[in-house]
């Protein structure tokens, strides 16, 4: 009987939907065995509502202020004490800013291999999981020769799927004890806006954005889609926008259903972090313009014209469904 | 997107430098329906590698004088082509050692008496024009002043964009499979590609850099070229160095090519003695080293801080190893061969930007008139098979100490 | 005076196409250049000895080609460097064993590496060094100031920036935008070629029982298929835009 734990994780006082994504990762592992998740912080015990409804039959809460912040050290100890609790086969997080600190953290007191970043899971002949290298330009699948299985599971890759169950929910006491870094102080810089590498549609500028105020019209259409924004390099190296929202092989690599690159040209360096993408829109001026190579559609004309239409196009499209629905 | 045609009065693979200036010259001659193919982008192959340097500086008359008849296009493209190429007439300095000061003497009045703007400069001058060279390192200098360099994507793209306005289609990211000859291999029929789409056509122009290898092995025909290694070294000075000019270092066999926007300078090499060679298919492929080796970056700046002793905070940039066509005897083909219909402009050994406007013209020509019409330049040291009659191109006064068959 | 240490390693470049040989990439023809979140680690290693004093060792391990990535350290600045020579491809597990070792044998104040790799792209090596040494770890650094023993760092999470506080010794990631990483001089690049360059084997870690252990195996390698040819709209601008948010909301249902 496969034991599945799934580290699940909260930003804002909500779980975050990779979360879901990796749970129902767990099921198809588990098959008709067990799913437990853990969750940390002084407030956890208020998401076992929802991991259950996504399938986690036992559910271990770290209620401790220690871990609401998150700390290599803290959650360290308090992971190491779950997996000890419960002995588990497989260990599956999220590949986020966290789980990709954490996990080989835990992978090397373990003494296990990690699988980083997987975006496929194969279970007919061992467990083989599929992640992308080289920024996404190859595709290498590799197979599980431990006997504990240790992955991070991209985020937007795999559909979460509802799967409710009663949990169990068990509280861990956990004692926190030297911290060797501590968290000061978090400065926000995402004020609540949607997570670009959660969003699934992402509004792109580059250098034909032209400067700060030419991201306005595209964060307007982010936010009408409920999207985030982001941006090429030479956007960011133009100081256009911060470096935080750079998409490409320096910067984030984003899964969106819908990536929408405007005045973007589509150099090497930027499709490494967009070009998986469900479905690709580009607008720029130049038809030679190397993003219409990879585009599903595109169109030939100036932002500025097209971005306004297509915020107008979008907002009479989404009203007809609210009237309909 | 646009359809390609089922059939072309002329098909031209390739869109680099020769293949779009190619293009425009037949469209300016009124040739209709003109198609160029590119497996790639335009200028993305050899072009996209080229250093860019510009001068009148050979030891061939012939090739001096295509040089000369191509400045006019580079001072005045935004006329004739409607758009800049970038040209920065920094200058171009060449030096040579006390050995070859005759040499450079009668090159030098060559160049002069065929138009180019070209005289001997003394150590002096010299040090006017370069501050921080060591002009002892040097038996004697010429100078151009219309020399420099410019931009060989950009003027790729200027050619590709006037032919289009005179009708040329343009079809990049479009690799040609095969061209496809008569049952008994004597003429053209077509060519194909590698989406299997069939263009009929009496004439084809292969300017498919080494790419030709093979296109014209499958029609039965050996065209002598592969790929030579060309290893690059991007520096910044460390001073801030005005109007630095092109310069040809052959004491070391050493070529230096200034960027005015970023003050940046390129090292390229210039000995060939031991050149590292790739064969065509493995060039095809992209299978070639893409770095410099640690033995190339330490000898060009071993070079360097010869020439230049006293720009000691210079600084690597990068570093990066290209690839160019080459032929046997460093002179292209502009050439008919023994499938009628099928001609070649391709094999230009890293000296073809500079020339590219006359090569176009002499193109069109070879195509159109089956002869040169352009003043005092014969198409006859370009033919392909004078490899095999062994009658290449001689300079009257070689230099003797490089080995490099296009100075 | 400091004792630092920097782990890096060499990647291609991914400006370049890859190519795929049964199950390997082909790493013979291309560009091969020191990772570029390592050359943040290095720069910020070079920047703490001129604020600190001490000297900076450089370690990587890999085949004997990756001598030329430690020889752009040392010509960036570092003072010392150690190439641990394999030929064999080693998971993440038994790369951060073996660079923890080769690290035990040296004295250090603080380790730096980069975030990742831009080949594999796995984000490991770094936390599991710290977790071999027993030591505490700040990944994805973005500011790096160091007071006697105290450790104050700016980390970049997904977007919001962490003020961390800490102690050494310690190990640290570099995120982009850590530094700005110098150009090496041309004087500096040959007086580079004479610095130390040690070379060691995994035999001499003593390590060799423990790497041969297979975790995984890499059963197949494959490029993403090749996207269809996507479509161009045209005509009048606005019916373009009608054309396209129709597509979007009613057939790929994206939005």
């Amino acid at each position: 009987m496969t034991k599945v734990l799934v580290l699940a994780e909260a930003k804002n006082g909500k779980l975050r939907s990779v979360s879901f994504e990796v749970l129902t990762v767990a099921s198809r592992l588990a098959a008709d065995g067990e799913i437990s998740a853990c969750v940390f912080g002084s407030d956890a015990e208020r998401h076992s509502k929802e991991l259950s409804k996504y399938g986690a039959q036992t559910i271990y809460i770290a209620e401790n202020e220690e871990l609401d912040d998150y700390t290599p050290d803290g959650y360290k100890q308090a992971l190491l004490e779950v997996i000890e609790e419960m002995n588990p086969d497989v260990i599956l997080t999220g590949h986020t800013s966290i789980g990709k600190d954490i996990l080989p953290r835990i992978a090397a007191r373990l003494d296990k291999a990690l699988f980083s970043d997987c975006i496929n899971i194969e279970t007919d002949d061992g467990i083989i999981f599929t992640r992308p290298i080289y920024s996404g330009k190859a595709y290498q699948k590799k197979k599980v020769h431990d006997d504990v299985v240790i992955a991070t599971i991209r985020p937007n890759n795999m559909e979460a799927v509802e799967n409710p169950v009663t949990a169990e929910i068990i509280k861990l006491p956990v004692t926190i004890t030297d911290l060797r870094a501590i968290v000061k102080e978090v400065v926000s810089k995402s004020n609540g806006k949607v997570d670009l590498a959660e969003a699934k549609v992402v509004v792109s500028g580059g250098r034909g954005v032209k400067s700060a105020k030419g991201f306005e019209p595209l964060q307007e259409l982010a936010g009408l889609l409920g999207g985030a924004v982001g941006a090429s390099r030479g956007a960011c190296d133009a100081n256009y926008c911060d470096y935080s929202l750079q998409i490409g092989q320096t910067g984030k690599v984003v899964t969106p259903d819908l990536y929408i690159a405007c005045g973007i040209s589509g150099a090497v360096q930027h499709l490494a972090g967009m070009s998986s993408s469900k479905v690709i829109v580009a607008i720029n001026k130049d038809p030679e313009a190397n993003i219409f190579q990879v585009c599903d559609y595109g169109i030939v004309g100036d932002l500025f014209e097209v971005v306004p239409l297509l915020i107008e196009e979008f907002k009479s499209a989404l009203e007809e469904d609210a009237v309909t629905n | 997107m646009k359809q390609l045609p089922e059939t072309a009065d002329v098909v031209i693979i390739g869109a680099g430098l020769m293949g779009c200036c190619t293009a425009f010259e037949l469209a300016k001659r009124s040739v209709k329906n003109i198609v160029v193919l590119e497996k790639n982008a335009i200028g993305s192959g050899a072009t996209g590698q080229s250093s860019g340097v510009l001068r009148g500086h050979y030891s061939y008359e012939v090739l001096t004088r295509m040089a000369v008849q191509s400045l006019d296009t580079f001072k005045y493209a935004e006329e004739i082509l409607g758009a800049d190429v970038g040209y920065q007439p920094v200058g171009y300095l060449f030096g040579v050692d006390h050995q070859n000061i005759e040499n450079l003497q009668k090159n030098v009045e060559m160049q002069k008496r065929n138009g180019v703007y070209t005289d001997m400069v003394s150590r002096e001058e010299v040090k006017e024009i370069s501050p921080y060279l060591d002009t002892d390192l040097f038996g004697a200098f010429s100078f151009e002043p219309e020399g420099g360099y410019g931009d060989p994507v950009l003027l790729s793209q200027a050619y590709a964009e006037a032919a289009r306005q005179l009708g040329v289609t343009f079809k990049q990211h479009c690799a040609v499979d095969r061209v496809m000859t008569s049952q008994d291999g004597s003429s053209i029929v077509g060519v194909e590609t590698v989406d299997h789409h069939f263009i009929s056509t009496p004439s084809v122009i292969v300017a498919a850099g080494v790419g030709a290898h093979h296109l014209m092995k499958n029609a039965g025909v050996e065209v002598p070229i592969k790929g030579q290694r060309a290893q690059l070294i991007y520096i910044d000075p460390g001073a801030e160095i005005k109007k630095a000019p092109s310069f040809g270092d052959f004491v070391q066999d050493q070529y230096i090519k200034p960027e005015v926007s970023s003050g940046h300078l390129l090292l390229g090499n210039a000995d060939h003695a031991s050149p590292h060679f790739i064969n065509p298919s493995d060039y095809d492929k992209g299978r070639y080293p893409k770095h410099a080796t640690e033995k190339a970056i330490e000898t060009a700046i071993t070079k360097f801080s010869n020439a230049f002793p006293t720009l000691d905070n210079a600084k690597l940039l990068a570093s990066y190893s290209a690839a160019y066509e080459i032929t046997p005897d460093g002179i292209p083909y502009i050439s008919r061969t023994p499938v009628e219909g099928v001609y070649l402009c391709t094999g230009f050994s890293g000296h073809g930007y500079k020339i590219t406007p006359v090569v176009g013209k002499l193109t069109a020509d070879l195509v159109l008139e089956g002869e040169s019409t352009q003043e005092g330049i014969s198409l006859s040291p370009f033919r392909l098979s004078r490899l095999n009659e062994n009658d290449s191109l001689k300079a009257a006064h070689p230099y003797t100490t490089t080995i490099n068959a296009h100075v | 005076m400091m004792n630092i240490v920097v782990i890096l390693k060499q990647t291609m470049d991914l400006e370049e196409q890859v190519t795929i040989e049964g199950l390997k990439i082909d790493n013979e023809n291309v560009e091969l250049i020191l990772n570029p979140y390592d050359e943040y680690a290095v720069e910020e290693a070079v920047k703490l000895k001129e604020e600190h004093g001490g000297g900076v060792t450089a370690i990587t391990f890999g085949k004997p080609e990756a001598e030329s990535a430690l020889r752009t350290a040392l010509a960036m600045g570092a003072d010392k460097a150690i190439l641990v020579e394999q030929e064999r491809e080693l998971d993440e597990s038994s790369i951060a064993k073996i660079l923890a070792a080769a690290i035990r044998d040296n004295e250090f104040d603080i380790i730096l590496g980069g975030n990742m790799s831009v080949d594999n792209g796995a984000s490991q090596v770094g936390p599991r060094v710290a977790e071999e040494l027993d030591i505490p770890h700040i990944s994805t650094l973005t500011k790096l100031d160091i007071d006697g023993e105290n450790v104050r760092a700016e980390r970049d999470s997904e977007g919001d920036v962490e003020i961390v506080e800490s102690m050494l010794p310690i190990l640290v990631t570099a995120q982009q935008g850590l530094n700005e990483p110098r150009y090496p001089s041309l004087p500096n690049i040959m007086k580079a070629k004479k610095k130390p360059l040690e070379k060691v084997d995994i035999e001499d870690l003593g390590l060799e029982e423990v790497v041969s252990k297979v975790r995984s195996t890499v059963v197949d390698l494959y490029q993403p298929p090749k996207k269809k040819k996507g479509r161009i709209f045209a005509g009048d601008l606005r019916q373009q835009v009608q054309k396209l948010v129709r597509l979007l909301h009613e057939e790929e249902k994206v939005v």
